[in-house]
């Protein structure tokens, strides 16, 4: 499973280190090289990046197990680079259009990194979270059970059933044909824009507890 | 069908639980706004398939 993860992310970031990403602009003379590949370094501020893109359960693994995956990956990758190298793999017009675009996708997301790092303040932060609250305060909330129903006829029939005195979730659960049917059509709080429009109008136009609708 | 059980004001969620959905949201529309300004100083014209310019209209 790890090494599925670490392929996925050495597939990843191979695209980065092809257009000289942050990784190889770091170089300095206090990188040390962790691996050559055909003379080819792999240093440990690569290794680093690679790390800090993992996912969280990949992180957490302990660096001496970590650590020679992530510079195995890097050496695989770069032997099966180089051989498509040899083969003229990178001079076809659909690779190179390949990699302008992911150039162009890195750029933006540099870019979207820098800019935030400058708008985003924690007093806007506190400001619009601010509105939130106010927002979320003048929101109602419905908490609905729901059943579920193709046709006219079987809706009349559950209409008969809780006139005789059923039990709505029972009902739900024996009739409804949704997927909250199991939980006896429980549907929980919610929000208008929550669920689909026509549902939303529906449940928020009853004004009494206790009343059913057709939709 | 539907069985009103209840209704309430809604809740506010807390700050820490609300960053993601902020951050996000905060990043769309500074995104949304930045590519309005590059826009507005841009020659962008996107065609149809035969080559005639069906660049949507924004005033």
């Amino acid at each position: 499973m790890l090494k599925r993860i670490l392929c996925a992310a050495v597939i990843s970031i191979a695209a980065s280190f092809l257009v000289g990403g942050p990784a190889f602009s770091a170089c300095k003379k206090s990188d040390p090289v962790v691996a050559r590949v055909n003379g080819e370094k792999i240093l440990q501020s690569h290794v680093d990046t690679f790390r800090a893109s993992l996912p969280p359960e990949a992180k957490a693994l302990p660096p001496q197990t970590l650590m020679p995956m992530i510079i195995s990956s890097m050496v695989e990758t770069k032997l099966v680079a180089a051989d498509a190298r040899r083969k003229g793999m990178h001079q076809t017009e659909l690779f190179k259009s390949r990699i302008a675009r992911i150039e162009n996708e890195l750029l933006q997301s540099d870019y979207m990194r820098a800019l935030m790092a400058e708008k985003l303040t924690e007093d806007l932060m506190q400001k619009r979270y601010q509105d939130l609250v106010a927002k979320s305060l003048n929101s109602d909330e419905v908490h609905a059970r729901h059943i579920l129903l193709t046709t006219e006829a079987a809706a009349n029939e559950v209409i008969a059933a809780l006139d005789k005195g059923g039990d709505f979730a029972t009902l739900a659960k024996e009739k409804s044909t949704g997927p909250s049917g199991p939980g006896g059509g429980d549907l929980g709080f919610f929000k208008a824009k929550d669920m689909v429009g026509p549902f939303s109008k529906a449940a928020f136009a009853i004004k009494k507890i206790s009343i059913r609708r057709k939709l | 069908m539907i069985y009103v059980v209840d209704r309430r004001k809604g809740a506010a969620p807390g700050i820490e639980e609300s960053r993601k959905t902020l951050v996000q949201q905060i990043t769309r529309e500074l995104r949304a706004d930045l590519i309005k300004e590059l826009t507005a100083t841009a020659d962008v014209k996107i065609m149809d398939g035969s080559g005639l310019d069906k660049t949507p209209k924004t005033e």
